[in-house]
């Protein structure tokens, strides 16, 4: 369970307003809005690698808002997925996983293996997310947290993994909040639907 | 004027401005080199005295560089991450060293930490002492070229974006290990590239040592004691020695990350 509560945060030049909203445990939360709305801020916030000003974060069971990124048990793919460039595929993918059958189940579940033996340099930018993701779920996280991460990865692709990485997530009950601009991924069926604008979440259904 | 025409006259005034620098850079050096002569440098070599003094200025060189970089490192970690209230003034402080003049600083040494001051009564009495010894050495190489490290691991770190931190940490690493694992091989080719820069620095200073260590005497005091004692062919050899020392030094390090690069 993702439970937000008047949520403040604010950075230079922008402010995320008192976001409340709850998305049940093993749920999906598909959260949408235009560019400076406050996505990422926002998922960033949940993940604790950015200082809020007011309100509180639970996941599960627990009240994280004052515990480091590293105790929340939360996964995070930004759409620049962020692999670490002095590292291969293969130990970015294994970077903070707890076990080596845990890596094997992503490798296979997202066919990843062919990309293992290139340099993290010379991959696609849809490779490159595809990475990401298997990444963060090598590490078992509780909570997800998506930010555009199958942004440039071309049709067919992007829905096979789209659909491997929400299985994943749902048969080992991870709670996920996705952000999108995909009109598909907006209409996923039995999500929280969050919309954002400029700072602030102006709808939740 | 015909744009061939201009082309043709910027590219003669840009080639013309570069072989000025290079021939600036080279040409003292390569004069001093070719005037000490092939021999002239292998007596230098054979000259006891100059190979201690060469000794002695790499091994401070390289202690103050290893000083800079256990220090240096977690402090330009902090100027590159942490925005703080004055760190402009902070900053301006720490880079002092390298804009005023360092026979300057040999003094503000010799005040701080001499025999007079607090410091210098506070290590007298264990055996250490800033003035005429290796240790006042290595303290004026690293208080005068500590900034030329500081500053270039500072930008080495803010290249390397945050974000790979903030991922790294929801992996399970906490700050200083994220720093560890992500950021610092990530900036290492900078922070090498800096403190070579700043070992070169070392080896090379003078104004500093000279008022707080004249003795044990490094290259560059060597070479000024014997310009000033017995004349200009006297200080050749030493010179001369010095430079084919630090080239040779400078040219291995870059051949050494041009293979690891590659």
């Amino acid at each position: 369970m993702i439970r937000v509560t008047s949520l403040t945060v604010r950075v230079p030049g922008f402010t995320l307003q008192g976001a409340s909203f709850t998305v049940p445990s093993g749920g999906v939360a598909v959260v949408t809005g235009p560019t400076g709305a406050g996505k990422t801020t926002l998922l960033e916030t949940i993940a604790g690698v950015r200082p809020h000003h007011a309100g509180t974060i639970q996941l599960g069971e627990t009240d994280v808002t004052t515990l480091p990124p590293e105790s929340r048990a939360v996964g995070l793919v930004y759409q620049a997925a962020w692999l670490f460039p002095h590292l291969s595929v293969r130990d970015n993918i294994a970077y903070g996983a707890r076990r080596e059958d845990v890596v094997q189940e992503v490798l296979q579940a997202l066919q990843v293996d062919a990309l293992l033996g290139r340099p993290v340099a010379t991959l696609s930018g849809g490779e490159r997310q595809l990475v990401a993701l298997a990444r963060a779920l090598a590490r078992e996280p509780h909570t997800l947290l998506l930010d555009e991460p199958f942004a440039a990865m071309d049709g067919v692709l992007r829905a096979s993994v789209r659909d491997a990485v929400l299985t994943r997530a749902a048969t080992h009950g991870m709670t996920t909040m996705l952000v999108t601009h995909d009109v598909t991924e907006a209409q996923l069926p039995d999500v929280v639907r969050l919309r954002m604008e400029r700072g602030a979440v102006t709808s939740l259904s | 004027m015909s744009r061939t025409l201009s082309r043709v006259l910027l590219t003669a005034v840009a080639t013309l401005a570069a072989s000025l620098l290079v021939l600036a850079l080279v040409l003292p050096v390569g004069t001093l080199v070719v005037s000490a002569g092939a021999g002239g440098v292998l007596a230098a070599f054979a000259d006891r005295e100059v190979l201690q003094s060469l000794l002695l200025t790499m091994s401070a060189a390289t202690l103050a560089t290893l000083l800079a970089v256990a220090g240096g490192t977690p402090l330009a970690y902090l100027l590159a991450r942490t925005p703080f209230r004055g760190r402009a003034v902070v900053e301006a402080l720490l880079e002092l060293p390298l804009v005023i003049p360092h026979p300057v600083i040999g003094i503000a040494l010799l005040l701080a930490m001499g025999r007079n001051s607090a410091i210098g009564a506070a290590l007298a009495p264990i055996g250490l002492g800033i003035v005429n010894s290796p240790l006042g050495i290595v303290v004026a190489m690293l208080v005068v070229s500590a900034p030329l490290y500081l500053f270039g691991a500072r930008e080495s770190i803010a290249r390397v974006d945050e974000r790979l931190e903030s991922v790294a940490r929801t992996l399970g690493d906490d700050r200083w290990t994220a720093v560890r694992r992500v950021t610092l091989p990530i900036a290492r080719n900078g922070l090498v590239s800096s403190a070579t820069a700043m070992w070169a620095r070392c080896t090379s200073e003078f104004g500093a040592i000279v008022l707080v260590a004249y003795h044990p005497r490094v290259a560059s005091v060597l070479a000024y004691d014997r310009y000033v004692t017995y004349g200009l062919r006297s200080a050749l050899p030493v010179a001369a020695a010095l430079i084919v020392v630090a080239l040779g030094i400078l040219v291995l390090v870059r051949v050494a990350r041009r293979a690891e690069r590659a």
